[in-house]
């Protein structure tokens, strides 16, 4: 029997799907769409595509029938918004200038990268590697932590996404990517994350959030007594997050047993929760982050794994052997951005935007009992839809529904655990868009209510 | 620290390539770097790890075009490495402008969810020019990805986990591909790696442990070897290789139809990784088409053009049937950019016949290489086919004992007079230039040899 997961992300065979394309595809986005099937292996979250693509600017994207969609999604890289004019000039710029490093040599563009990385990364951040995906990435952390602390075993989280390499798919906790794949990495151990909207330990039967998931971590560290690392995103993409308390027990928790904290910030860093780096929101800082995703403005795969004093400890190994290690273009690209970043404030107007949006969203909340949930931290929210406000059921075909009806009116966002909206637009998001949004959002889920009710 | 003792005893330091804390490294800074270099060097040093083979770096580049690279002073360098993304010439000018026409249609990022007409172009002229019924393609940023890729489908179509592959053969950083890998430095200290990661040799004609001077002695030694692992661990998804190795050995027919022979009978994939080899390297757009159609084909380096990270695989339609699963779950997956410069790239090697250079510059090469290995007892073995040669240095042509030294001596020498090349195993100097260089140019790259290893047989080290 096929199992279709929906923890990712929106599922590429459903019926709403077929009827929404009949309804809105022409024939020659059919026949793109049929070749790309012909020629691309088809999986989740892929080929079979949802349509095609024409170009994409701002916080918009434009089908081939020359529709226009504010991307809510973006895979995320879009901090700055898409085609950015800023980052594209840079990026021709530099290639009429040195388009590629080979790797035994460096290049100014690549070292003044590293430099305001590490100027923007809190004082005790001093060195870092580039490579061109997170998944590459998050590979980089893991073998440098089993380095430096002579252990292999790692504790990350149930639900997360690190990545489609076999180490990424190992720590993370997601079945679409572990399924029938034989043996995992050894000793990766999983816990379950910080919810407390649906806490797997039963803590809302308590009166809320006692921090038993924190303190459960904290056991595993020492029932194992040789843990290498914790690896986890520090606000899940679903997206919940966690009280400050939560990070600073397992921060505390990993000195205690000599494991070291790893913070996977790929879909969110630089500026999206309304901080360059996301952990800057809870007071605790890991011993190694990883950014990738908008870091190469949206244009360029790159991505880099930013680590604290004293970590410089594999020089005779091999731990990012990446050919586009660092690539003139990706980091004239990714400078472009971060300076377009501060220029132009954007993480102060992720917070401000996202501030509001959130509130807007909970007065929403009062108005459909569809909505069990609504969070966020920044730009980087979730609308969780449930069929019933006290067994919080997901409302799993109810959200499809939404989603298909936002798409026609011009909003593309992505559903993640099969029932949770996932709002992330580009950072340059003015209120009166995210008002448009809003109100998008908003109708589409009277829209499917009234249809429930009917 | 314990366990970088651990990871230090008894290591092969210079498997994949030259060592960046050498003291002739040291000795070629003092010689070679400006004042200005050093500094970038110095910055350079203080925000990136520091790991094998960048960190510390040799110098610092300014440039890079056709087969040059160029450092700070405007010294140039035929590169005869370039981390082999050069196929089409470093900078390649009609690539770059692709690129910047692209970048103009705004079409720059696609979600993965949607499609767009460069990728699917790029994926149609794939299926077009890779061999046998090759047709279906998956795209990511990097090779380590692509074959990560590959064990995953092999892995999902077959129900097994098992893979096979090659001592000293290299596939990637990441933890699959590094477990696949055959090198000391992705693995050492690292702990566990992927269960059921299994290695053999790759056939070696010049230094097989057996003493065999006959090739099909050699291939049927090794297939033996494979047979065994399959008779006695049933389950392996895949054979994995590539179709030759870096060093490069250019195996017989035989073998890898050999290979094909017993995967068929046990139920194996064959994942041919062409990361490397292929897009005209080898004087044939792809090195299977001098053996066998693999069942998935892993590609990358100058996929990118040159310029930006990009890589696949290409299978066949008969394993399209993983929908239900994500096995490349890239961010970047269907970029337009990477893909135009991709078609960029295919419609340059072919416009400009590169594999017929290749083939023809290569052989050039080679024969010239086979006269100085008469006048040089240091040239233990000359290989390879197209533009991927390998010189294989020994102290002593009888016990072949690898001219380790000597090796890193020619390189830093022949860097001076302004040709690069890598060494693999610490003694095998590899050329593998951009495939646009002329008999001219490749004359000199000879003639520089020439020169370097008589000066080095002369006892002038460096």
């Amino acid at each position: 029997m096929v199992k279709l997961h929906k923890s990712e992300g929106d599922i590429n065979l459903s019926l709403a799907r077929e009827k929404w394309q009949k309804e809105n595809l022409d024939d020659a986005t059919v026949s793109l769409l049929e070749e790309d099937s012909r020629y691309f292996l088809k999986q989740s979250l892929s080929t079979p595509c949802l349509n095609a693509m024409k170009t994409c600017d701002g916080i918009y994207i434009e089908d081939s029938q020359g529709r226009r969609y504010m991307d809510f999604h973006g895979n995320n890289v879009h901090q700055v918004g898409f085609a950015n004019p800023e980052v594209i000039e840079a990026v021709k710029n530099q290639l009429d200038e040195l388009s590629f490093c080979t790797r035994r040599y460096t290049n100014r563009v690549a070292v003044d990268l590293a430099k305001k990385l590490i100027q923007i990364a809190p004082d005790n951040f001093d060195k870092l590697l580039l490579c061109p995906g997170g998944t590459g990435a998050i590979g980089m952390a893991l073998k440098l932590a089993r380095v430096a602390t002579g252990r292999h075993k790692t504790i990350s989280m149930w639900d997360s996404f690190h990545g489609a390499s076999l180490d990424a798919i190992s720590i993370g906790g997601e079945a679409i990517f572990r399924q029938d794949m034989g043996p995992m990495m050894p000793g990766t151990e999983h816990a379950p994350p910080p919810d407390e909207y649906r806490c797997i330990f039963g803590c809302a039967d308590r009166g809320g959030c006692d921090m038993t998931c924190a303190k459960y971590v904290e056991y595993m560290l020492e029932k194992e007594g040789d843990v290498a690392a914790v690896i986890a995103e520090p606000i899940r993409s679903t997206p919940y997050i966690p009280k400050p308390e939560y990070w600073q027990i397992i921060r505390k928790a990993c000195d205690k047993h000599g494991a070291l904290l790893i913070f996977d910030e790929v879909p969110h860093c630089l500026g999206r929760t309304g901080k360059m780096f996301t952990f800057e929101n809870f007071n605790v800082e890991p011993d190694m982050v990883v950014i990738g995703k908008g870091l190469g403005g949206g244009i360029f795969p790159l991505a880099a794994l930013v680590v604290r004093k004293g970590l410089d400890l594999a020089e005779t190994l091999a731990l990012g052997h990446y050919t586009h290690e660092k690539s003139p273009i990706g980091c004239a690209a990714a400078l472009a951005t971060i300076n377009y970043i501060e220029k132009n404030k954007l993480a102060e107007n992720a917070r401000t935007i996202g501030y509001y949006a959130l509130s807007q969203l909970k007065k929403m909340q009062e108005r459909h009992p569809l909505i069990g949930d609504v969070r966020g931290l920044g730009l980087f929210l979730g609308v969780e839809l449930v069929k019933d406000q006290i067994t919080k059921e997901r409302a799993i075909d109810e959200a499809e529904a939404v989603m298909y009806a936002a798409l026609s009116r011009g909003l593309s966002f992505k559903i993640t655990m099969g029932n949770i909206l996932t709002l992330t637009p580009a950072l340059i998001i003015t209120r009166e868009q995210m008002d448009t949004a809003l109100d998008i959002i908003e109708e589409s889920i009277a829209e499917i209510e009234l249809k429930i009710t009917q | 620290m314990k366990s970088q003792n651990m990871i230090n005893a008894g290591r092969f330091v210079s498997e994949q390539g030259d060592v960046n804390t050498s003291q002739n490294r040291e000795k070629y800074w003092e010689k070679n770097l400006s004042k200005a270099a050093k500094s970038i060097c110095t910055r350079d040093d203080k925000y990136f790890l520091h790991q094998n083979l960048s960190t510390p770096v040799m110098n610092v580049l300014s440039k890079a075009h056709g087969i040059y690279i160029e450092d700070m002073e405007g010294k140039k360098y035929m590169d005869m490495h370039g981390n082999g993304v050069h196929n089409a010439g470093f900078n390649n000018p009609q690539i770059i402008q692709a690129l910047k026409d692209q970048l103009d249609t705004q079409m720059t990022f696609c979600p993965r969810r949607y499609t767009n007409s460069k990728a699917v172009d790029l994926a149609e002229k794939l299926a077009d020019i890779t061999p046998g019924d090759l047709c279906k393609s998956l795209f990511c940023p990097g090779g380590s990805e692509a074959i990560e890729m590959a064990i995953t489908l092999a892995k999902q179509v077959t129900g097994c986990f098992k893979t096979i592959s090659f001592w000293d053969s290299f596939h990637g950083a990441g933890f699959a591909a590094a477990s696949v890998g055959g090198e000391e430095l992705f693995k050492g200290g690292m702990g566990p790696m992927m269960p059921g990661a299994m290695h053999v040799e790759f056939p070696n004609y010049y230094r097989n442990p057996w003493g065999f001077d006959n090739r099909d002695e050699v291939d049927n030694e090794y297939l033996r070897q494979i047979k065994t692992i399959l008779e006695r661990e049933p389950g392996v998804a895949a054979i994995i290789g590539e179709p030759i190795s870096a060093t490069p050995v250019v195996p017989s027919q035989n073998y890898w139809e050999g290979v094909k022979v017993l995967c068929e009978k046990y139920g194996a994939l064959i994942i041919f990784d062409e990361v490397i080899e292929g897009f005209g390297r080898t004087g044939k757009m792809f090195a299977s088409e001098h053996f066998i159609t693999p069942d998935v084909l892993v590609l990358g380096k100058s996929m990118g053009g040159g310029l930006l990270p990009f890589a696949g695989i290409v299978t066949k339609d008969r394993y399209d049937n993983l929908e239900n699963r994500s096995i490349g779950h890239y961010t970047h997956e269907k970029n337009a950019l990477c893909s135009a410069a991709a078609l960029a790239e295919i419609e340059y090697i072919e416009k400009n016949n590169l594999k017929e250079n290749s083939a023809k510059v290569g052989s050039h090469a080679l024969s010239r290489l086979d006269e100085l290995k008469q006048k040089h007892p240091l040239i233990g073995n000359i290989a390879g086919v197209g533009l991927h040669i390998g010189i294989d240095l020994v102290k002593d042509p009888k016990t072949k004992e690898r001219a380790v030294e000597e090796a890193d001596c020619i390189m830093y020498k022949a860097m001076e007079k302004g040709l690069a090349f890598k060494t693999i195993e610490g003694n095998i100097i590899t050329l593998r230039p951009s495939l646009t260089i002329s008999m001219e140019e490749m004359d000199q790259v000879v003639d520089i040899l020439d020169e370097t290893i008589g000066e080095v047989e002369k006892g002038q080290f460096y």
